[in-house]
């Protein structure tokens, strides 16, 4: 994987025809470059409506008073920038597959980065490591796409990294997007929803996993070692133990969906071996 | 139940052993994972921190350690004994043939490990079971018949010893088959190392057979060649696993004449010649040299060295099929015949032992060997006073005569001679005598005075018996049949008629004096040479004559064969009935070695 670019040509071919394609909206959030469907201060026109008591009598349509002789006041778009916050799991576990499951992170988060970049949003890059949270602070504008591509790259793939911890460090105070890019190996996934949840958070989970996690296929006696905390188990490969890993895996994705619709996130799960074609207007799409 | 075999139990070292084959195969590989999240949740399912806990779900171990448990089960040779036999009957049948001596590794023979088993068999039967036990090898032997006494039995079974003899448990089964045909149940038991089939009486086999390591010398021959120099051959095989290299030592009456070493490959033979052995005694023996096989009574053989014992007749005739059948009783006498008197001349180059001259007389008589002259003249010798007819003719007490005594035909005619001074009368008719035999120079000559056809004599038992005394005291031939039989035969002692009675010294020394002169001999159970000795007109007559191990005996394969056939080296290990626990046993490990490769291919 050292020879082959994160961010070669072919990504940022498929990158420019990928932003056309997404049309996120968001309800809250910062003025930006985004129309809103709310109804707020900006000089694109709206609409009108009766004057009502409290209302700003600085927007009243005296022209509309002289021919009506009724008070309307003038409505506009609102427009809001929406703050976008992409966590992406450093963990030495996503440094794992022959396609490695970090390289397609990078990707996914430098997709939709640049999605978000391009809708004049705000984009703050959150990388979990350990107990902690490198939150490099909010960019916006296209010309912030480079920096963030740079970050994107400087990342280390190594130890442990313990989720809800490090989300709760991020200290979100805004209403906005949590996406989150992990394998989502955490028995606390439904206390980090919760938290993102309750931080008005609209929560997108992107898990990336490997073919190699999916269909182990192992033979004999193996001691099995962890690859974030090197601890070893010993097992037995049989028909009946791929039989239940398998099942065991189902259950892991079944419960992660589950968990996923009850917090109202979306939940989306890509393979490391996936195309960029796939990834982008097959998987991704579907935030749209 | 029983086992024949405990050495198998030596064999469960095989089991810790595979455990441990087991255990060292389960060496784990590390391999490096993403994360032991999901592992971690089937952890009490899969994982084998400790060896015993890696065995506890190893059923291909458990199934490989049950197939050997019921091999060396099978190999134990397990069978059951009835502890509690609704026979009522009991027949033990044992073998006592020569392979019967074979010796396990442990010193004991097969025959002292079937009379033990016998034994623990007999403990075992309910006190009211009769017992009845045969001994079969080239005959059957009833020991016990029908006793419900167990120490009578124990005894008897304790005195049963291995012969020498060839033989099997077919003589056996047929007398138990005859036994039991008799009893509405009765159980028929064999200990023998050969196959047996028992489909007909039932019952069950104690297999004692064994694979043993067995050298053997199968035979030894001689030839003389012109300047009497001997030459001796002798085959040995090799029956054994291993290669055998040894010597084989050659004695020539006790003294050993040569020695050469053999090479012998396992399942080989290898004919070894001795030659330009100037020796001039009775017996060879070829002996392998301190040989430590299972069976060492066949690792020698005896060969005696005999003179031709071949006596050449004339019979000079026109027709008389009564003589004749009585000439060719007699053992190792050839016959020529010829009607040609005036060719007699040619004859007397071949020099025949005698000459018998029916009713015609050549013009010039033979200078050598001995002379009888029926019912004809020969006024050289003799002389006839008369032809009587109708006479009745007596014998008299002479050297031809044993057996005839007071005995009287009549004739119808008849030539009466005057007795020569160098002949006695045997036959007398009226003052005359119409047969007498004696030395006539250094030829022996005896005269009849009658046609046999003018007599009633050939139609009477006496008939042969004159002839062959006759004959006897007229030629000299040995005074054995054969000069070397195997341990079991019998052998044919043909003494001087006139003489005592033959007397022959066994291999152990002793002495056994023979019931008569002629006697078939059948005390050759014991290998060695045998000295025949008989005192005949003052003069010592010996000859001698070895026994063999019987050869068959030597090599006898665990296979079973069909029919049961003397000496047919096979064995059944095994019974007709629902006993047959070694075969079941070894079924058994046969499903459990298929359910180990079903359980392989699903895993």
């Amino acid at each position: 994987m050292a020879d082959e670019k994160i961010f070669n040509a072919e990504f940022y071919h498929k990158l420019n025809t990928f932003r056309m394609s997404m049309k996120m909206r968001l309800a809250a959030g910062m003025n930006g470059g985004r129309k809103s469907n709310a109804k707020g201060n900006s000089v694109e026109f709206s609409d009108f409506r009766e004057y009502i008591l409290g209302d700003d009598i600085r927007r009243i349509d005296w022209n509309a008073y002289g021919r009506f002789d009724r008070l309307f006041v003038k409505l506009f778009m609102e427009e809001k920038e929406g703050v976008f916050r992409i966590f992406v799991d450093g963990s030495k576990s996503m440094d794992f597959g022959e396609k490695a499951k970090s390289v397609c992170a990078q990707r996914i988060a430098a997709a939709l980065s640049y999605c978000v970049l391009e809708n004049s949003d705000r984009l703050i890059l959150n990388i979990m490591q350990g107990n902690g949270l490198t939150v490099h602070k909010g960019v916006t504008g296209r010309q912030a796409f480079a920096k963030t591509i740079e970050r994107l790259e400087q990342i280390n793939f190594d130890g442990e990294a313990d989720l809800l911890s490090c989300i709760k460090r991020s200290n979100i105070k805004q209403r906005g997007v949590s996406i989150v890019i992990s394998d989502f190996y955490t028995e606390n996934l439904e206390d980090i929803l919760k938290y993102l949840t309750f931080s008005k958070q609209e929560v997108i989970l992107i898990q990336v996993l490997s073919p190699e996690e999916v269909n182990p296929g192992l033979e004999g006696t193996l001691n099995l070692l962890d690859s974030e905390t090197n601890a070893g188990m010993r097992i037995t490969m049989s028909s009946a133990l791929d039989k239940e890993y398998k099942s065991n895996y189902n259950d892991f994705i079944n419960h992660i969906d589950t968990v996923s619709r009850k917090y109202a996130a979306s939940y989306l799960r890509v393979m490391s071996d996936e195309s960029l074609d796939s990834i982008f207007f097959g998987t991704l799409s579907r935030l749209a | 139940m029983k086992f024949l075999y405990l050495w198998p139990l030596a064999l469960l070292v095989l089991i810790p052993i595979i455990i441990i084959m087991y255990l060292l195969k389960q060496k784990a590989v590390d391999h490096p994972f993403s994360s032991l999240f999901l592992w971690k949740e089937m952890y009490k399912n899969m994982q084998a921190n400790t060896p015993w806990e890696k065995l506890k779900k190893n059923l291909l171990m458990y199934l490989q350690i049950a197939t050997v448990l019921i091999l060396i089960f099978a190999l134990m040779s397990p069978y059951i004994k009835s502890e509690t036999t609704s026979a009522g009957h009991v027949v033990l049948v044992l073998d006592t043939s020569g392979s019967m001596n074979t010796k396990y590794d442990d010193g004991h023979t097969r025959m002292e490990v079937a009379v033990s088993e016998a034994i623990d068999y007999v403990d075992k039967l309910p006190g009211d079971t009769s017992i009845s036990i045969i001994t079969s090898d080239k005959e059957a032997v009833l020991v016990l018949t029908d006793s419900v006494d167990k120490s009578l039995a124990k005894r008897r079974l304790n005195a049963i010893e291995a012969t020498n003899y060839m033989g099997d448990c077919s003589f056996g089964m047929e007398m138990a088959e005859s036994m039991i045909a008799q009893w509405e149940s009765a159980e028929v038991v064999y200990f023998t190392d050969t196959y047996v089939s028992c489909k007909t009486t039932g019952g069950y086999i104690v297999d004692v057979y064994s694979e043993q390591d067995n050298a053997v010398v199968e035979y030894v021959g001689h030839g003389t060649d012109s300047e009497g120099m001997l030459t001796v051959l002798a085959k040995v095989s090799n029956f054994g696993s291993k290669e055998l290299k040894t010597d084989i030592n050659l004695y020539g009456d006790d003294e050993m004449l040569a020695v050469k070493e053999v090479t012998i490959p396992s399942g080989d033979s290898e004919i070894v010649y001795f030659e330009n052995l100037a020796f001039d005694g009775k017996v060879i023996y070829a002996e392998l040299h301190d040989v430590k096989d299972a069976l060492t009574l066949d690792n020698g053989c005896y060969d005696v060295i005999t003179e031709a014992s071949e006596c050449n007749v004339l019979l000079m005739t026109e027709q008389n099929l009564y003589l004749e059948k009585a000439m060719a009783l007699m053992d190792g006498v050839k016959v020529t015949k010829s009607n040609d008197i005036d060719g007699f001349k040619d004859f007397l180059s071949q020099e025949y032992d005698l000459y018998v001259f029916d009713g015609m007389v050549p013009a010039e008589l033979p200078k050598n060997g001995s002379m009888l002259f029926i019912n004809c003249e020969c006024p050289e010798l003799y002389t006839v006073a008369d032809t009587l007819e109708g006479i009745l003719l007596k014998v008299k007490d002479s050297k031809v005569t044993k057996y005839l005594e007071d005995y009287s035909f009549g004739a119808s005619k008849v030539k009466a001679m005057e007795v020569p001074g160098w002949a006695d009368s045997f036959l007398t008719a009226g003052n005359f005598s119409a047969g007498f035999i004696g030395t006539y120079g250094t030829q022996q000559v005896c005269v009849l005075g009658m046609d046999f056809h003018d007599t009633e004599l050939p139609l009477k038992s006496e008939f042969p018996i004159l002839i062959y005394n006759i004959m006897n005291e007229c030629v000299s031939t040995g005074m054995l049949s054969a000069s070397v039989v195997n341990a079991g035969s019998a052998i044919k002692v043909s003494g001087k008629i006139d003489g005592a009675k033959p007397v022959i010294e066994r291999p152990d020394g002793k002495n056994e004096e023979l019931v008569g002169t002629i006697v078939n001999y059948t005390g050759t159970n014991e290998t060695g040479v045998y000295e025949v000795e008989q005192n005949a007109d003052g003069e010592k007559l010996s000859e001698v004559f070895a026994v063999n191990f019987p050869k068959n005996e030597s090599f006898i394969q665990n296979t079973p064969g069909g029919s049961l056939e003397a000496g047919t080296s096979v064995v059944q290990a095994t019974v007709n009935s629902s006993l047959n626990l070694r075969n079941v046993i070894i079924i058994l490990a046969l499903i459990l070695l298929c359910i180990e490769w079903i359980v392989y291919i699903r895993r």
